[in-house]
């Protein structure tokens, strides 16, 4: 079953993040606690790890600003 | 001193690994982003929470701060209604009104959970007070952090709680920072612990990362209170091994800093203790994994459980009239 990987509050104010890098690319396997991507609040660079190991399929944009609860990509 | 006995060990080892499984949990569901609330990390923390809670009777009053997952889960607040009211449930504690700041179950003696720094201590004298005109034996412990120490309500409670020789025990949970202030940067005292003597109180300073430390300190403190010689101040020497709430940065804590607190992580050295006493490696694992399997359950729980209704918005919170 695939998880989705969505977009985490990271803070009292923070409503929206730019995603910053992935760590994988589509297609490649990370295991559970690997930082598969990074974001940037107004205050600091955040990575984030995988909660789940599996075949990732990013599809949030790098660069792009994205709310709290979006959805961008799977782990399968 | 003597050993604590095995029983209570495994009493204060359930506690704390509750309090550590729940914290990895909630980080999980955020980092994943399934939920989206604010929670305070109390990695590092887990023992002096779980030690005090096993040293009060049942109903025996606690007061916190939105850090407070540990006095709350280790107090012994039922973890579906506790799961229920972080994720904003109708199945929580308060409703899901109150959320992860505004925790309360009376009924386990979590009495109130504040988002505001240093405002539990005059409420905990309040709750003090009333034991004491009742008679009814309960002590009051109000857990607080090493910043909280230098809020003007600290020094109000402290003396008045002195003076009325109130059945309250001050926990200052000193974790070296005051959000994201290092200890040395907002206090020159060097304990929060001897402050007590200037106000006539007892105090006691303790390794909040070693249960033959913090443990005796504790029941120390509370037997101290209940038997009507007045108020205690304990500092927990602990660490917050991680940002002041889930996503702050803290590369600002030093190298020094972060290797110091993981040769005292209070985990590995709580297991080494429960292994001298003839626990096996097996016992332990199969705590941690009951306490995990509740709390799968209890969040699946509230994941699915209902969000307060609209009609509900008014109830609780403003007094109905004709």
């Amino acid at each position: 079953m695939a998880s989705e990987i969505r977009i985490p509050k990271l803070g009292m104010s923070a409503q929206t993040v730019v995603l910053n890098e992935w760590m994988f690319g589509d297609g490649e396997t990370v295991a559970k606690g690997d930082v598969i991507y990074t974001v940037e609040t107004d205050k600091t660079t955040v990575d984030i790890e995988a909660q789940a190991g599996g075949v990732i399929h990013p599809t949030g944009e790098e660069g792009a600003t994205y709310k709290v609860g979006d959805i961008v990509g799977t782990i399968e | 001193m003597a050993d604590i006995d095995r029983d209570k060990l495994r009493d204060i080892y359930t506690r704390t690994m509750k309090v550590n499984r729940t914290d990895e949990k909630f980080r999980a569901l955020l980092m994943e982003g399934k939920v989206a609330v604010m929670y305070y990390c109390v990695r590092g923390q887990e023992l002096v929470s779980a030690a005090a809670m096993a040293a009060l009777e049942d109903d025996d009053y606690v007061v916190c701060t939105y850090r407070g997952q540990g006095e709350q889960t280790a107090k012994g607040i039922p973890i579906k209604k506790w799961w229920g009211e972080c994720l904003g449930k109708e199945t929580g504690t308060c409703k899901g009104k109150g959320g992860t700041m505004h925790i309360t179950d009376p009924d386990t003696g979590i009495m109130v959970t504040t988002g505001v720094v240093g405002s539990g201590l005059p409420i905990a004298n309040g709750l003090a007070m009333a034991s004491q005109n009742n008679g009814d034996g309960r002590v009051t412990l109000v857990s607080f952090g090493d910043g909280a120490a230098n809020i003007g309500g600290f020094h109000e409670a402290m003396n008045m709680a002195q003076l009325y020789k109130l059945p309250v025990i001050f926990l200052c949970q000193n974790n070296r920072y005051g959000e994201h202030t290092a200890y040395a940067d907002h206090t020159d005292s060097p304990d929060i612990s001897s402050r007590a003597a200037g106000y006539g109180m007892k105090g006691i300073k303790a390794d909040g990362n070693d249960v033959n430390d913090i443990y005796p300190a504790m029941v120390e403190a509370v037997e101290h209170a209940r038997s009507g010689k007045g108020p205690v101040l304990v500092e927990a020497m602990c660490y917050r091994m991680m940002g002041h709430f889930f996503g702050a940065d803290f590369s600002y804590m030093p190298e020094e800093h972060i290797a110091e607190m993981k040769a005292e992580d209070p985990l590995p050295k709580l297991r080494k203790v429960m292994l001298e006493h003839q626990f096996t490696e097996d016992e332990l694992d199969s705590i941690v994994a009951e306490i995990d399997a509740e709390i799968d359950e209890a969040v699946q729980h509230a994941l699915d459980a209902p969000l307060p209704s609209t009609d509900e918005i008014y109830k609780d919170v403003l007094e109905e009239t004709a």
